[in-house]
């Protein structure tokens, strides 16, 4: 579609030194300029305001669109309806139809921006215990699977309680998206801190959030991974993770519209 | 040069009908004449139609570019004036603001007035604005004027007087005529930009041998040549021109262009006396504005400037005038033809064009490109997305050139909260000491948190947090109190120390936790919800939370359950995991 809408040089074949000829030539020529000026109306785009209190309604756009414009229905899709919000003295939003519909949508993505588009969780509470390392035990974490329709920011939460055997660990978390390792934290800590390295003291509560930026649309598969990597005293881990003592893992995904 | 003030309105009668131009099958040449100003005045209507719509798509369009006007003008001794006539779609009564940059080459600006006037240029110089150019030592400077325009269609006049900084060299009126000119720009655009070169006597265009005024070069070339055959009189005390524009998108100009080089060959002058001089060695290039200047002037005896307008350039035959001569007509109708080609082809891609992809996800670029049949889309299109799945307007989309993507038309800042996360930090809690109550009802016992985030925008943070309670028979509340103090080097095993330093007190950031029972207490974290009431301007900082734990059932103190948080020397209890959000805050109110 890209171009121009007539062809002006066309014309000069047609241009002589005869009466003829020349009026010929100015027919030809008045109707190019008549497609263009038929090009311009056609594809103007024409604005409408509208102040008021309340957010004009469908009957209320054509009606402003007759009286403003002196043009018929439907509203073309390049007409730029604006309202004005008398109460607050703001712009009130951009409106308009799309092509080959004469509905008036407020011109707003139908994901805006910030928007959550997606939250969902699921939780496994099985007991287990085993001396895993980050990555592994995949069946017994929990996983879900999405349809996202929008480009979207995603926010993974996996929150868990463990219990362990042994002394001093660091502990980490992280997802498998798509098949892809993603967000792995560790966390640490040193001998000098806290209970974890008594072996008396052993119940620790996790929660991993970790921002993935800019998914395109489409499906996805998410597991929840959550592991130990090294310890204190050189003693061996074993973790335990849910039943009745160190209740659920839940992970939680979130979407938000980019 | 911008053109401000051309204010549009929402109803106004656009739709000029240019059928009525002729209604007569003779064709003397003065009513040809009135037609063809007929035309002319229609297609400017036309131009200031495609002009404002094209303004509604605000900054990024194409028609927030400016375009360049390089003008040329012969050299001149103290003292002398020169004139630069350019002209500009306007609308009466508008302030019109010119900026523009005056390279002089090799010597030095000191203190040059200038003249501006927007007005009919038929009329008496009334210029209604002065300003003088600052010196500069590097051959080049930059001015603004403004002036109100006096009728819709004018002329923006500059008068440049030079003041002493400038040796003559010869008469500087020229009454010579020679063989050849040619224009040569070298530069590098991008794959939309177009190149179009007009020569200009004062005012008059220079109507070179093969009948063209304007030559137009295609795209994607890095070269470009542009050679003015034939024999071109020039007039004494006129100014010669070059006036050369260039359509593309800003990157596309700003990023890429290099040198616009002007060079004009006289080697066919019948003169050797020293006329000739002004239009030989002629070799100057200029970098627009952004750009390093690099200016190769041989001689003293030209200089040129570059203006910018936001207009798009004259319907050129407004200055053609009609001739008896039927031989002669044929050229002027070649001329016309080719000046109307170019102006549909402006409007053409001025037009808001609809462009909608219908599918049930999100379109991305080439989904637009497809359904336009070429790549890239017009910059002014509308670009609508219909959602099928929904059934509902899906959004407007924009290209946005410095990812070189088209994306959603929204802010990146809406207005009020949107649930936006920034950043998060969690877990990797630790404790100086364990938190351990050991007095009655009153006591109050503490542990403290410390961490530290970076936000990069204005940010209201949130503090969560789920405290669990291990074996507190009856907890009676929860306090906490934090301080967020910039970013510093303080450890965490002094970190108590420092929150004194700093002042932490209890106050605003309290939460009462209500009274709970033992059951309750143990088997149940409490989530704590916190807004920091003020917003965070961008920066790193280090937040400090105290905790205060209480216990008792009922006023009575049970020995032995101990509120604790954090560890315990008899109960084990869990860490607290710290949740820090930050969620930008951009309220337009």
């Amino acid at each position: 579609m890209a171009g121009s809408i007539v062809d002006f040089l066309s014309l000069y074949k047609y241009w002589n030194n005869d009466a003829l000829s020349q009026a010929e030539f100015i027919n030809r020529l008045k109707g190019y300029l008549d497609t263009i000026s038929q090009t311009l109306i056609e594809k103007e785009s024409s604005v409408v305001q509208l102040s008021q209190q309340y957010e004009p309604t469908q009957a209320q756009w054509e009606q402003i669109w007759i009286a403003q414009t002196g043009k018929g229905l439907p509203i073309p899709p390049n007409a730029i309806l604006l309202w004005y919000n008398t109460v607050s003295n703001t712009f009130g939003g951009q409106y308009g139809t799309s092509s080959g519909r004469s509905t008036v949508y407020r011109r707003e993505p139908f994901y805006p921006k910030g928007a959550i588009i997606y939250q969902e969780s699921s939780y496994l509470s099985t007991l287990v215990t085993n001396a895993i390392g980050l990555m592994g035990n995949r069946s017994n974490m929990p996983s879900l699977q999405f349809t996202i329709k929008k480009s979207f920011d995603l926010w993974l939460t996996f929150e868990l309680t463990s219990t362990k055997s042994g002394a001093g660990y660091t502990v980490g978390g992280d997802f498998e998206l798509n098949g892809e390792k993603v967000g792995t934290k560790y966390y640490g800590l040193p001998a000098n801190y806290g209970l974890i390295h008594n072996t008396f003291y052993d119940r620790l509560p996790l929660r991993i959030t970790v921002p993935i930026y800019n998914l395109p649309a489409g499906d996805y598969s998410v597991v929840a991974m959550f592991g130990f990597v090294g310890h204190v005293n050189s003693s061996a881990i074993t973790s335990t993770i849910g039943g009745t003592a160190q209740g659920i893992r839940i992970l939680t995904a979130q979407a938000v519209a980019r | 040069m911008s053109i401000a003030g051309s204010a549009y309105t929402s109803n106004q009668d656009n739709s000029v009908s240019l059928r009525q131009t002729f209604i007569k099958q003779t064709f003397p040449a003065d009513t040809v004449k009135r037609g063809l100003e007929k035309i002319s005045l229609r297609l400017q209507r036309i131009q200031n139609a495609a002009t404002m719509s094209s303004n509604l798509i605000g900054l990024g369009s194409e028609n927030g570019v400016s375009e360049p006007v390089l003008t040329v003008w012969k050299a001149a001794g103290n003292g002398a004036t020169h004139e630069i006539v350019i002209p500009v779609h306007v609308t009466a009564g508008s302030t019109v603001t010119a900026t523009g940059r005056l390279n002089v080459g090799a010597s030095q600006i000191l203190g040059i007035p200038m003249r501006m006037t927007v007005e009919d240029p038929t009329a008496t110089d009334t210029f209604n604005s002065d300003f003088t150019i600052t010196s500069a030592t590097d051959g080049s400077t930059t001015f603004t004027a403004t002036g109100t325009a006096t009728v819709d269609w004018a002329y923006i006049k500059f008068r440049i007087r030079i003041n002493g900084a400038f040796t003559a060299q010869g008469d500087p009126q020229i009454t010579t005529e020679f063989g050849t000119i040619s224009l040569t720009t070298t530069q590098q655009l991008g794959n939309t930009a177009t190149v179009k070169v007009a020569l200009f006597e004062d005012d008059r265009p220079l109507i070179v041998s093969d009948g063209k005024l304007a030559y137009e070069i295609a795209t994607a070339m890095t070269v470009y040549d542009f050679v003015f055959s034939g024999t071109i009189v020039l007039n004494p005390n006129t100014t010669l021109s070059a006036i050369v524009f260039i359509d593309g998108d800003t990157s596309d100009w700003s990023d890429t262009l290099t040198t616009i080089k002007v060079s004009i060959d006289a080697t066919a002058s019948p003169y050797a006396d020293g006329y000739a001089e002004y239009y030989t060695a002629g070799a100057w290039s200029y970098t627009p504005t952004g750009i390093a200047g690099t200016y190769d002037q041989t001689t003293t005896d030209m200089y040129f400037a570059m203006f910018y307008q936001d207009s798009l350039p004259t319907t050129l035959f407004d200055l053609i005038e009609w001739t008896e001569d039927c031989n002669a007509q044929a050229s002027k109708i070649l001329n016309i033809l080719t000046v109307l080609d170019s102006v549909q082809e402006s409007i053409y891609n001025r037009l808001n064009h609809v462009i909608q992809v219908e599918q049930n996800t999100e379109p991305v670029m080439e989904s637009f490109e497809y359904q336009w049949g070429s790549s890239p889309v017009p910059s002014n299109a509308l670009l609508l997305w219909q959602n099928t799945q929904e059934n509902e307007f899906g959004g407007q989309f924009v290209y946005n050139p410095n990812k070189e993507v088209i994306e959603p038309n929204q802010n990146a800042f809406v207005r009020g909260y949107p649930q936006k996360i920034d950043f998060i930090q969690t877990s990797g809690v630790a404790f100086t000491a364990p938190a351990i109550g050991s007095g009655n009802f009153a006591s109050w016992v503490s542990g403290a948190f410390v961490a530290r985030f970076v936000v990069t925008e204005p940010t209201q943070l949130s503090i969560k947090f789920v405290p669990q309670f291990v074996d507190s028979v009856a907890l009676a509340s929860v306090n906490f109190d934090y301080l967020i103090v910039p970013f510093g080097t303080t450890p965490l095993t002094t970190h108590l120390a420092a929150v004194a330093e700093y002042g932490l007190a209890a106050g605003d950031g309290i939460i009462q936790i209500p009274f709970r029972t033992q059951a309750a207490a143990v088997t149940d974290g409490i989530l704590i919800d916190w807004l920091h009431p003020t917003v965070l301007s961008a920066g790193a900082y280090s937040i400090y939370i105290n905790f205060w734990l209480r216990s008792g059932t009922n006023n009575s103190w049970i020995l032995g359950y101990d509120p604790q948080i954090g560890a315990s020397s008899t109960n084990a209890s869990n860490y607290p995991i710290i949740l820090l959000e930050g969620k930008t805050k951009w309220q337009v109110q």
